[in-house]
This record gives structure tokens, sequence and C-alpha cells, in this order.
């Protein structure tokens, strides 16, 4: 994501907090696919992550006024996305350990061949790693956390964040190489 | 080097995202939803009003009768013995402790665990573990919620000297002789109609993050 991106995300959460039901539908024509894919990433039920999507927007809709400016709005509504597709998980008491190697991109819930061939990517270049680096990659560089944010998520600590992150990207600079 | 090699990585996750389509309907169908409920709570906030109103009415009318029917508003004491105990789920204990109130906050729980004691049939107290993620930590923080009216004939002692004529929350530092290297506090506090014991436990440097967890909980 370009900064200018993330800058247009920040100014969509601010007009969204001073009452506009139009930025909604920008901000949704550009995040909305990512948060599919955040909540694809917990749920694994393409009925069920679309029902939290449209519960993360909710929340986002009645939220807005308390985000606070010059963060991360993208990351912002990644973990608000994750939040909502855990409680639902806890809602449905299907709770189980999230799995990274069925990554929710190459289910059939996503059939594009574009998307099919960028999914395969990832796929192929993060095969190597644990679960856990799986995870904290996919958090860095999809889901734009910081180490702090990881740490919360994750229940470890930012020092062990950052050692599996370079760790992990070791091991992915490896396999790109290569590839 | 490095943030090259980070930069081929970003790159091969954005590639990724751009492939991914939009979903505006799923915006749409939550705006209509945020708007209904908008139109929605106006006229309901004229009947909760009312609600609110006859609820204080005889909350005020129960405070002054109940004490003559009761002895004084002494509670009842029962022993451990006496209950049965299960478990239950979050759900379920979410209607006892705010854990709603944790969701937007910077403390996640981790781990949780719930069980309900009933005496004579009825709910009588909450037992739960929680793990909450702080920087510095896991805060563990188990606690007991007891229904207004009873109390244990073990915790009678703690009742009377921090709840009984207490309604804020009071936090007891404790010397941790069996544990060096670790803070432990109790707590206590009354909120939605149930007194709470809680035991917290942690590493030293997360000590700063209990009062506010435990400010979030009552």
């Amino acid at each position: 994501m370009t900064d200018s991106e993330r800058t247009q995300i920040n100014q969509y959460i601010e007009q969204i907090a001073q009452g506009s039901y139009t930025a909604i539908d920008s901000l949704a024509q550009m995040v909305s696919g990512r948060m599919l894919s955040v909540a694809l990433s917990v749920v694994r039920n393409r009925a069920l992550a679309e029902d939290v999507v449209q519960d993360s927007f909710l929340r986002i809709l009645s939220k807005a006024a308390t985000f606070r400016k010059g963060t991360n709005g993208y990351a912002w509504i990644c973990k608000i996305v994750h939040n909502t597709a855990l409680n639902a998980l806890r809602r449905e008491r299907r709770f189980r350990a999230l799995n990274y190697d069925d990554l929710p991109f190459l289910s059939d819930d996503c059939p594009t061949e574009d998307n099919l061939v960028a999914a395969a990517a990832v796929q192929q270049a993060i095969k190597e790693l644990t679960e856990r680096e799986k995870q904290l990659i996919y958090q860095k560089y999809f889901m734009e956390f910081t180490v702090r944010d990881s740490a919360r998520a994750t229940g470890i600590s930012k020092s062990e964040v950052q050692r599996t992150v370079a760790r992990a990207e070791a091991k992915l600079k490896a396999s790109l190489t290569v590839g | 080097m490095k943030q090259q090699n980070q930069n081929e990585i970003q790159k091969l996750f954005d590639d990724y995202a751009e492939s991914l389509s939009p979903q505006p309907q799923l915006a749409s169908r939550a705006k209509e939803r945020y708007l209904s409920m908008q139109v929605v709570q106006k006229p309901r906030r004229a009947v909760w009003a009312a609600a609110v109103c006859a609820v204080i009415v005889f909350v005020i009318a129960a405070a002054a009768v109940l004490p003559v029917l009761t002895g004084g508003g002494e509670p009842q004491v029962y022993a451990a013995s006496q209950t049965v105990g299960q478990r239950v789920d979050a759900d379920f204990a979410s209607e006892i402790v705010n854990l709603q109130a944790f969701e937007g906050s910077a403390y996640s729980i981790v781990s949780q665990k719930y069980y309900a004691f009933r005496l004579d049939g009825g709910m009588v107290y909450v037992a739960a573990q929680l793990g909450f993620s702080t920087d510095q930590g896991i805060v563990e923080v188990q606690f007991v919620a007891e229904k207004d009216g009873f109390v244990r004939l073990d915790w009678r002692t703690d009742y009377e000297r921090y709840l009984k004529d207490n309604d804020g929350l009071r936090v007891v530092e404790r010397r941790p002789e069996n544990m060096p290297g670790e803070y432990v506090t109790n707590a206590y506090f009354k909120a939605n109609g149930m007194h709470f014991y809680v035991y917290t436990q942690c590493n030293p440097s997360a000590a700063q993050f209990v009062q506010p967890i435990l400010q979030i909980m009552c």
C-alpha cells in the first residue's frame, strides 16, 4: 500500500467521523477486498466472513470518531476486522487455532484467476515458515500491524515478535532468491 | 540489503492485495443497518427513558422494603459444599462482567475460563480465570463475582472488610512470599449487582496495567 493510499484511508475515516456516509463507499472500494481476506483468515467461511466485514463496517461507522489522527488507519481497520472475526468465532463456539498454511485466498471463495496467481506466489514463498512466522509475516505485510500490535494480538513479547519476523524474513529472502 | 528484502516481501503481498476484488455491497448493507439503527433509536429513547424511570422507582421502593423483609439487609451465608458448579462459556459470563469493554482497549483477552455455581438451583457466583496481554507480558486475573445478598462462609471476612460498606474499587497489594519476583494483588469492587473478589498476578513490569484493567472491569 502506498503512502498516498494510507493518507486517503485516513481522510475517509475522518470524513465518516464527521457524518459523511458517502465516504464509507469510497473506503469500501479501497479496502473491502483486504478486509474480506483478513476475515477469511480467521473464520474460514465465506458467508461468516462477509458478515464479519459487514459488522466491521458498522463498527467503523460508529467508532470513527475515536480514531486517532496521524495513526495508521488501514491497520486500525484490520484490527477491527480481526477482533470482530474472533468475536464471531467465539459466538459460533467454533474457536480454533489459526492455521495460516491454509491461506484463505486459495480457497474456492476467491476464484478469480488473478487472485489465484498472486495468492499462489505468496503461498509458495511462505511455505517454509512455521505457523507463528506465517502469522506474524501476514500481520506485518498484509495487515500493517506494528510490532506492538502483533505482540498484543499473539500474547508474546515485542522482542520475540521482532526476532521471529527477522527469522521469517531471512527464510523468505532465501526462498525468493532461489525462485 | 535488509530494506530491499523487506521491499520484495511487501511487493509480494501488495500484488496479492491488488488482486482482491472490492466488496462494496458489504459496506452498503452496513450503512443501511447503521441508518436504520439511528432512525429506530430516536423513538426508542422515549420508551427507554420511561423504562429507566420505572426501574429507578422500583429499586428505590425495593431498597426501602427489602431490609425490613430480610432482617436488616444481612446477606445469606452459605457454605461451598452447598453449591454445585459447572463450566460455562464467555457468552454466559459476559452477562456478569463487561467483557465487551476490552474489545476497544489496549488489553486483549488471550485466555479465559468460567465456572458458574448454583445454590438451591439459582446462580450464586461465577468464578473466572482470565489472561490479558499487555506490552510487558500477561496479567493473570482470577475473580469471583458473587450475587448481591449472598456471602460464602469463607469469604465473609473479606466481604465485611472491603465490600459491605464500599462500592468503589479497592486494590490491596500482597507480599508474595511464595512467589518471589511476582506482583500480586487482591481487589474488591461491586458492579452489575455482584460483588467481585479479584486476585491478580503478573511480573513487576506489568504491574502498571493491573489498575487500568480492573477499572475497565468495574
